[in-house]
């Protein structure tokens, strides 16, 4: 007995001074270099992921930390936090862990976490990244004293299991009556059942860009949180291609994660609002072009925003405005192509748009970016580097004609 | 628009849907004019009015083209001439309200 209870003893002590050690190689991002701290979209976690690991590569003054708790919670942390002089108010700062990217000898991005300054009310962010306009988390309020400005574009997307049959696409009309109604008289066939539609939550960009594009608000939408407690989109994948009855199931992504998972999932084509045909975001069911997304047929996106404090004349924090510069490629950082980067996290670049929107889910108005990209976003996302038949490469503008510029390796029409 | 008229015009237009081949209520078939479902890319031709019933689904004016070739409005842009793969559906859509979209409860 005293052996056992001496070994069991011996045991607690190795576990707890085991414990204690790995808490201690847990850093707080304050004692990171040069903290930047960046919350909101977990659809942006790749493109953080990526600009976080190339300062670390640079061994730059910078260390950029990101939590994704949704679109709206990083707003809302920014914009009930004006002044970051003083302590964290209430809404404002984050709280728990963050991750920060380095990169090891081998090239290879490492996942690093450290934790945010709970006993002091928690870490002030100095920049919102939201799949959504500030405004939209406000429900219109002004955001006077902040900036809100646009990165890539990205979808968002109706999805059903593979093994779903006879659905192809959702109009925007019926989409109202599956999100919006779950009583039994505003039924959409075969999607019956509000417990087989798959959603997010009120503070997800994922579902307030699509509210926007069905007309049902965000906070009132019917069916399953499926991206609670974190779960996010993984949680809705798991849901729609976990379901006992595929031909009943919907569920709500982003392209982003959609197109990384079609293995399992079946994309709707949407049709919105006067509308005459229904599109996929790309130009067919199997492409990954975008196509549709691009040039205005498919109407449900909106773009990556990166919102932080006004000082008047420009950002507030020099940090938050590097950031912000290099996601938007206007300040380069080795390591980091922002088009490159945009493409790689499955967003669109903007320099690949030809429509932009300056409201949630507004009207669309025509865009010729200063540099366009299309050409090279196609040859980035297409089997086999394909583009279409009028991208034609180059070296210089002496190879192109009719006023195009050679950008990225194409003549680009401006 | 009155009610009345409202009511005609959806009337006449669920039965020019029905009678369409390709429009079945509770499928997604392709029109019968051109645009193709899922077999490659092929330019949207639907100079039928396909989606037919009782919504406010942008159902074009007689003398609209099937598409605008050099979009520039919101209406355009969406309804533009495309090579991408169009879809077309007719659906069936409960407890409308003189053709209108019912209050969210």
């Amino acid at each position: 007995m005293k052996l056992r209870s001496s070994v069991a003893c011996a045991a607690l002590a190795v576990s707890l001074s085991l414990s204690t050690e790995a808490r201690a190689d847990v850093p707080t991002c304050a004692s990171l270099t040069n903290p930047v701290v960046v919350a909101g979209s977990s659809a942006a976690k790749g493109l953080m992921k990526t600009l976080s690991a190339a300062y670390s590569k640079q061994g730059t003054v910078t260390t950029l930390i990101y939590q994704g708790p949704g679109s709206c919670a990083g707003v809302n942390a920014v914009l009930s936090d004006p002044d970051t002089s003083v302590a964290c108010p209430t809404g404002g700062c984050v709280k728990g862990t963050g991750l920060y990217y380095t990169v090891d000898g081998s090239n290879a991005v490492i996942e690093n976490s450290c934790t945010f300054d709970d006993a002091n009310g928690g870490t002030h962010v100095d920049v919102a990244v939201s799949d959504v306009f500030g405004t939209n988390c406000t429900d219109g309020a002004p955001i006077d004293g902040f900036l809100d400005e646009q990165g890539p574009a990205e979808a968002m997307v109706l999805t059903v299991p593979k093994a779903a049959t006879g659905q192809q696409a959702i109009v925007a009309e019926e989409s109202y009556f599956v999100f919006g109604f779950d009583d039994s008289t505003h039924q959409i066939s075969p999607w019956t059942d509000a417990n087989f539609r798959f959603r997010r939550d009120v503070n997800s960009g994922t579902q307030r860009i699509m509210a926007a594009a069905i007309g049902v608000p965000a906070g009132k939408w019917k069916g399953i949180n499926a991206g609670a407690n974190g779960a996010g989109s993984g949680g809705v994948l798991a849901s729609v291609t976990g379901s006992s009855s595929p031909d009943k199931t919907i569920g709500l992504l982003g392209s982003d994660f959609y197109d990384q998972h079609r293995d399992a999932l079946t994309q709707l084509a949407f049709r919105g609002f006067k509308q005459k045909h229904a599109y996929y975001t790309d130009s067919t069911a199997t492409a990954f072009d975008k196509r549709n997304v691009r040039d205005g047929h498919y109407l449900p996106f909106g773009y990556v925003h990166l919102i932080a404090r006004d000082a008047g004349g420009g950002h507030a924090s020099a940090k938050a405005a590097q950031v912000i510069a290099n996601v938007k490629g206007t300040e380069a950082v080795t390591g980091f192509d922002a088009v490159d980067a945009a493409i790689s996290s499955h967003f669109v670049p903007k320099c690949a748009m030809k429509v932009q929107r300056s409201v949630e889910g507004g009207n669309l108005s025509a865009y010729t970016d200063a540099a366009p990209c299309g050409c090279y976003f196609e040859s980035k996302v297409n089997q086999g580097g394909a583009v279409p038949a009028s991208c034609h490469t180059c070296t210089d503008n002496a190879g192109c004609t009719n006023g195009q510029t050679c950008d990225r390796g194409f003549c680009e029409s401006h | 628009m009155k009610t009345t008229h409202k009511l005609l015009l959806a009337v006449a237009l669920g039965f020019l849907a029905t009678s369409l081949p390709a429009c079945d209520a509770t499928s997604d078939t392709p029109a019968d004019s051109g645009v193709v479902a899922d077999a490659g890319a092929h330019p949207v031709d639907g100079g039928l009015p396909v989606d037919g019933g009782p919504h406010d689904a942008g159902i074009p004016d007689a003398g609209e083209p099937s598409c605008f070739t050099n979009p520039t409005s919101h209406y355009e842009l969406i309804n533009g001439c495309t090579d991408s793969v169009a879809i077309d559906k007719t659906p069936v859509l409960p407890g409308l309200i003189d053709g209108g979209l019912p209050p969210l409860p």
